[in-house]
């Protein structure tokens, strides 16, 4: 009597076997398609087509996820003042329902007046969108917007927020777009520091920080220092902020310094953005950045005494009227923290002393 | 003879029910929940029942379909799931044929398998430059991964295998 299990796999494997290898060979002629092709390629094709079928589910997925940020909210006014809400009615509880769903309003108001203060001041032309889904994978860091083909967007596009560049258009379908973000381990943004305006590459990784690669060992980096787009490679455009620099010391090999940039809003705080379809090639707003910067980091009162401490260090810029075009949008985003602020204010005060880590 | 043909289309119905719910997750949801910072890929847990219950061929078929479709819903590689979920699909329909009974079982395959999965992605990302396999950052990402795909699948198995006759669903025939 034959033995089942040997019985099974004699009978079994070779189908099973057989289709591992066609499914893998398979793969990896899709794998290779992908890479050596363009953006306009069948599997780019394939993608949008997906996508676009897609896009009403993820549009769902949107609507579903917003009362949770609702009640999020809520929760998080009744536990600020417990003592008070203790003693509050059904009526009350309503109230302050209703007063969680205007915050949500209100701060998205302060978004969109940052978001086109920006726009503003930078002399960008493009299509603002809603975000609807982030990326599904783990491995990357995307986020889809509600905007595609039909509404005039296009693949590299930049990607803009208030707070400055957060990405660049990477697939497009008809009625959404996918943006990879700085902070994808994939992307490699050529950027500049504000201050000792040493160029680099900045790039992304899984854990959601950025490093500025290629600067020089002999160059002064601080702690705090702005990072800007250095609008080499013509995608975007120049001194858009990007992040602000959180450590600096010189690499293992001394040829280059490691430089981790804080991104200045974290990815999970994007709502709406702007896709920029064109904008001033002649414009270099270096100098702008620190407002933006300052708007996206902090709340309202401590931005007015920065905008104050700055202004004695660069009258040249208020001179100009461009900072005064951005709004003390007050959105506590919470990426530029005070510390942080504070040592951009004092290195804008030339007190930047000791702040080098690492020395040159 | 009706009896089985009307226990076999339910059979199927509680296959396919499953399935469909997850794809609808998957397309409605997968951006959008995140457990520790991870996103569950509710089609790898697709692959996991159906491999689990019909056996390698299935399961690798439905590996390379489910992986196609994750990758290209997403913004990363095309192809790359699409290969590891038709090896993942082969190798749970295969250690299946020995798995005891219960759902718990077959979790912890469904569970050691998404792990290796995650660190061969991980592998492959940094074989092609786009990782750097260093630091705990990544280590935790494929660990988070992995916890919200096994908690999707913990949650669809006990459904489907936890209740008594959904447990006896159709599994590879021994001829």
């Amino acid at each position: 009597m034959p033995d089942i299990s040997t019985s099974m796999v004699e009978r079994r494997s070779p189908k099973a076997t057989r289709l591992l290898v066609i499914f893998v060979i398979a793969s990896l002629v899709i794998i290779t398609a992908y890479a050596r092709e363009g953006s306009r390629g069948p599997v780019h094709a394939l993608r949008g087509v997906v996508q676009t079928v897609a896009s009403p589910f993820q549009l769902v997925g949107s609507q579903i996820e917003k009362p949770f940020a609702a009640i999020d909210t809520f929760f998080t006014n009744a536990s600020a003042d417990s003592a008070t809400l203790s003693e509050l009615s059904d009526e009350n509880s309503r109230l302050t329902a209703q007063l969680a769903q205007m915050n949500e309003y209100a701060n998205e108001n302060a978004r969109l007046a940052s978001l086109v203060g920006l726009t503003d001041a930078y002399d960008l032309s493009g299509v603002a969108a809603r975000v609807v889904a982030t990326s599904s994978d783990d491995w990357s860091d995307t986020i889809t917007i509600d905007k595609g083909s039909s509404s005039g967007i296009k693949v590299d596009l930049p990607v803009v927020t208030g707070g400055g560049v957060i990405g660049q258009v990477v697939s497009v379908s008809a009625t959404t777009s996918v943006v990879r973000l700085v902070t994808d381990p994939e992307m490699g943004i050529s950027a500049m520091l504000q201050n000792s305006r040493a160029v680099g590459v900045l790039t992304g990784s899984v854990d959601g920080s950025l490093s500025l690669t290629y600067v020089s060992s002999d160059t002064d980096v601080l702690v705090g220092e702005i990072v800007v787009t250095s609008g080499l490679g013509g995608v975007y455009p120049k001194g858009l902020p990007i992040g602000v620099v959180t450590t600096t010391t010189p690499s293992s090999s001394g040829q280059y310094r490691e430089i981790t940039v804080r991104p200045i809003w974290p990815s999970q705080h994007y709502e709406e953005v702007y896709v920029v379809t064109s904008y001033d090639d002649g414009l270099d707003g270096t100098e702008l950045a620190t407002s933006f910067v300052r708007d996206a980091g902090s709340d309202a009162a401590s931005a007015a005494t920065a905008t104050s401490a700055t202004a004695d260090a660069q009258p040249a810029q208020d001179a100009s009227g461009q900072a005064s075009t951005a709004p003390a949008s007050g959105t506590g985003a919470g990426a530029v923290e005070a510390d942080t602020q504070a040592t951009t204010d004092e290195q804008a005060d030339g007190q930047a002393d000791g702040q080098t880590e690492g020395g040159a | 003879m009706l009896a089985d043909e009307g226990a076999s289309r339910q059979g199927s119905v509680r296959l396919v029910l499953p399935c469909v719910v997850l794809v609808v997750l998957q397309l409605v949801l997968g951006g959008h929940l995140k457990l520790f910072g991870a996103s569950a890929d509710f089609l790898l847990v697709i692959v996991g029942l159906l491999a689990l219950m019909r056996g390698d061929v299935t399961g690798c078929v439905a590996g390379f379909v489910c992986g196609l479709a994750f990758d290209l819903l997403g913004s990363g590689m095309v192809g790359l799931t699409a290969l590891l979920g038709s090896v993942l699909g082969f190798a749970v329909g295969r250690a299946s044929r020995s798995m005891a009974e219960g759902w718990a079982p077959r979790l912890a395959l469904f569970a050691v398998a998404d792990l290796a999965l995650n660190v061969a992605y991980l592998i492959f990302l940094t074989i092609l430059g786009v990782l750097d396999v260093g630091g705990w950052a990544v280590l935790g990402r494929v660990i988070a991964s992995t916890i919200a795909d096994v908690a999707v699948a913990a949650i669809t198995f006990f459904l489907v295998f936890g209740h008594p006759r959904l447990g006896r669903g159709k599994r590879p025939e021994l001829r």
